[in-house]
């Protein structure tokens, strides 16, 4: 016959057992909230939306937080955060010009434990060897850009270099809170690279060609006469319209984040190499980019587990990866599909965006002599001589001692 | 044979497990609404209003721009005055640091952002004998200022208003667990009275004394500690609720010092609230001791006739 248990031992086990539930339930909650990472970029509107996907997959993953934080005055926010001593925990930076100064000062830590930097081409993740610092990759190419194109609709193909003769064919919109401008040095800068070449664009970047050389007053009047500066009511509107409204023109000289708005035009997302279109262009395959560079700013190990994870050749990211392992999810055929392809082509040659890769104080002159010389293309002398005082002459830069190696400005 | 002793021993072990329950019960009630005290009316409702001032600030600043077409000789005293006011404002809801390490993040690129709107403003001024370029320097002083772009000064200070309000909500709410336990408190004293009550008439009758003066002072000690801590909870809910009801909409520059005040005024005694905490439980042990001076010797004195 089976004894029956006593109440006590009864009450005894059910104490042990919601000990036991509670502990669980503790041990899970303390296994899925290992801490949080705070992000800094310059995401907005789609862009900030699609990389929410990402993070949200991050935090479901490893039960890690991510503190994001989105601003266009991402370089200002970054430079006072650091300055205070309270930087992100990683930071999203769009070019490499300024990171290569807080390399030099010793504020980024190298990510060569967290992924095989030889997934990615050296172009897009240089060894840089800062003073009293050890040489590693300090950075990884999470989204890539394609610039260098320009979109057409409504037009065929052999029509775009005609139409572009035309200034009211073009959109044109410089407006982007803390970094209006940048619209129109990209054109400066495209121009620049297709009128001349790799080499030259590569002297102008690093400060060796002045801004009153010939070359670079050829781009700017080039991009002048392609959009109309001077046209006082046109040029007005331009310079208030932000860079990522709709375009109702048949022409925009904008990069392969504008896919998306062009595919709802009629025919598509089509776009020509903007050498086809640039007057006195030398034929050729230099593509501007540009691309957001994760940097890790305090080594936290959420922040190594959020680097490891974006380096991921598995992990979905939007836009355009440059891993080479990672599988592309675009049909080679698509226009997003070619713009991946163009990306990681060995034979293409990429440059860095020219102020992406400058130091910031050149490169937010470059941003307002742009607005300024839209409104007033008289002065380009006097702009052009402004920034040439300002010019950061070779082995100069801030920070960086002699023998530092320089950014590979192109590939 | 005498049951006595064993009724009173049965009596004592009912009234301290009461006890020590009841106390447990009303020391977890009573902090979960007074730990909230504090924090609201030192660190939320002080928060919420620094935000309300930067963004005053940043209104009159831009007041000063938009009136003049641009910071000159005359304005720019003024102008910068209303910037450092903000700066000002936002270091210190950053110190409140009451939506954590995320609202820190938000102030820090807010602070960011005054100094790009600072920027347009500045070369707005150098620009004011080119009013096309000011026009386009004006509009790109307002995009960065906002409301009604995306990620602008406004809008962001507008949902770090939203979370801080929704961190003193929190605060200031009386979830259905608080129910329950002030539910439960109500029971437990309602049961421990009872059965102090049940108690002294039995050991009134057993030993014919009329009262029995610490099982007396146990009784008034239960029903004046919870009454007192009751009210005062009450007071404290209904406090706060007033400072919510006052910081819910944004005020505008003349009204943040008024509201502080009465923010100030009406949770002067949060600290003192929130300090009996501790005294829930002293009063506890003191009236399970009393209750254990009332009825052991009368025990203690079966025990020894049990013995012998």
């Amino acid at each position: 016959m089976s004894r029956r248990p006593r109440p006590r031992t009864l009450g005894i086990v059910c104490a042990c057992l919601v000990l036991l539930a509670a502990g669980v339930v503790t041990g899970v909650h303390w296994a899925h909230d290992r801490g949080s990472v705070t992000l800094l970029a310059n995401w907005s509107s789609a862009e900030e939306k699609a990389f929410q996907e990402v993070i949200d997959r991050f935090e479901k993953d490893k039960g890690i937080e991510v503190i994001y934080e989105g601003s266009s005055a991402l370089s200002q926010v970054l430079a006072a955060d650091i300055a205070s001593g309270t930087p992100p925990d990683v930071a999203m930076v769009p070019g490499p010009g300024e990171l290569l100064a807080y390399a030099a000062q010793g504020r980024l830590h190298r990510l060569d434990a967290l992924f095989d930097a030889d997934q990615y081409d050296d172009f897009w993740t240089p060894r840089l060897r800062p003073q009293g610092g050890l040489e590693g990759t300090y950075w990884l190419p999470v989204k890539a850009s394609l610039k260098s194109m320009v979109w057409y609709s409504g037009i065929r193909r052999d029509q775009v270099a005609e139409s572009a003769g035309t200034p009211r064919n073009w959109c044109l919109a410089m407006g982007s809170g803390a970094t209006s401008g940048w619209p129109g040095t990209d054109w400066v800068e495209d121009i620049l690279l297709q009128q001349t070449d790799a080499k030259t664009y590569r002297k102008w970047v690093d400060g060796s060609l002045a801004w009153t050389h010939d070359s670079v007053r050829a781009a700017w009047t080039t991009f002048g006469d392609l959009v109309g500066a001077g046209d006082l009511a046109r040029v007005e509107r331009a310079l208030k319209d932000d860079f990522d409204n709709a375009c109702a023109q048949r022409l925009e000289h904008q990069g392969s984040f504008r896919a998306a708005h062009w595919q709802q035009r009629p025919g598509g997302a089509r776009y020509v190499h903007s050498a086809d279109v640039f007057p006195e262009s030398a034929a050729g395959n230099r593509w501007e980019v540009s691309g957001d560079l994760a940097v890790m700013l305090n080594p936290t190990d959420e922040a190594k587990e959020w680097i490891r994870y974006l380096a991921d050749p598995g992990t979905p990211l939007p836009g355009h990866t440059v891993n080479t392992a990672a599988t592309s999810p675009h049909d080679g055929n698509s226009t997003e599909g070619r713009i991946g392809a163009t990306l990681r082509a060995p034979d293409e040659t990429l440059c860095w965006d020219a102020s992406d890769a400058m130091p910031r104080a050149t490169r937010d002159a470059f941003h307002q002599a742009v607005l300024r010389y839209l409104l007033s293309p008289r002065t380009l002398d006097a702009e052009l001589a402004a920034l040439e005082r300002r010019r950061v002459v070779p082995q100069s830069t801030p920070g960086l001692p002699p023998g530092t190696p320089q950014l590979p400005v192109c590939s | 044979m005498s049951t006595t002793g064993r009724d009173l021993t049965r009596r004592l072990r009912l009234l301290l497990a009461l006890g020590a329950a009841a106390t447990l019960v009303l020391f977890g009630a009573y902090r979960g609404v007074h730990d909230d005290t504090v924090p609201l009316a030192s660190s939320s409702a002080p928060g919420i209003l620094a935000v309300d001032t930067a963004r005053n600030a940043l209104g009159k600043a831009h007041q000063v721009v938009t009136r003049s077409g641009a910071v000159d000789d005359d304005t720019t005293g003024e102008f910068h005055t209303q910037i450092s006011v903000a700066h000002q404002s936002l270091a210190l809801a950053a110190s409140e640091n009451v939506t954590g390490l995320a609202g820190r993040h938000t102030l820090q690129t807010v602070t960011g952002l005054i100094a790009v709107y600072s920027g347009w403003v500045e070369r707005l001024g150098k620009a004011r004998h080119n009013p096309r370029l000011s026009a386009v320097y004006l509009h790109y002083a307002n995009q960065v200022l906002g409301p009604g772009t995306d990620g602008d000064i406004m809008s962001r200070l507008a949902d770090l208003r939203d979370q801080k309000m929704a961190e003193a909500e929190r605060q200031a709410s009386f979830p259905e667990p608080l129910w329950l336990a002030w539910s439960a408190v109500l029971v437990l004293a309602v049961a421990l009275c009872a059965a102090l009550v049940e108690a002294q008439r039995f050991a009134r009758r057993r030993f014919r004394h009329s009262v029995h003066p610490p099982l007396l002072a146990a009784t008034v000690l239960c029903v004046a500690g919870v009454a007192v801590l009751s009210c005062f909870t009450l007071e404290a809910h209904r406090a706060m609720t007033g400072v919510l009801d006052q910081l819910r909409t944004p005020q505008p520059a003349g009204e943040v010092a008024k509201v502080a005040g009465q923010v100030e005024a009406g949770m002067a005694d949060a600290g003192f609230w929130a300090a009996l905490s501790s005294w829930v439980l002293i009063g506890g042990v003191l009236m399970m001791a009393l209750t254990v001076a009332g009825l052991w010797p009368r025990i203690a004195e079966y025990r020894f006739e049990g013995s012998r």
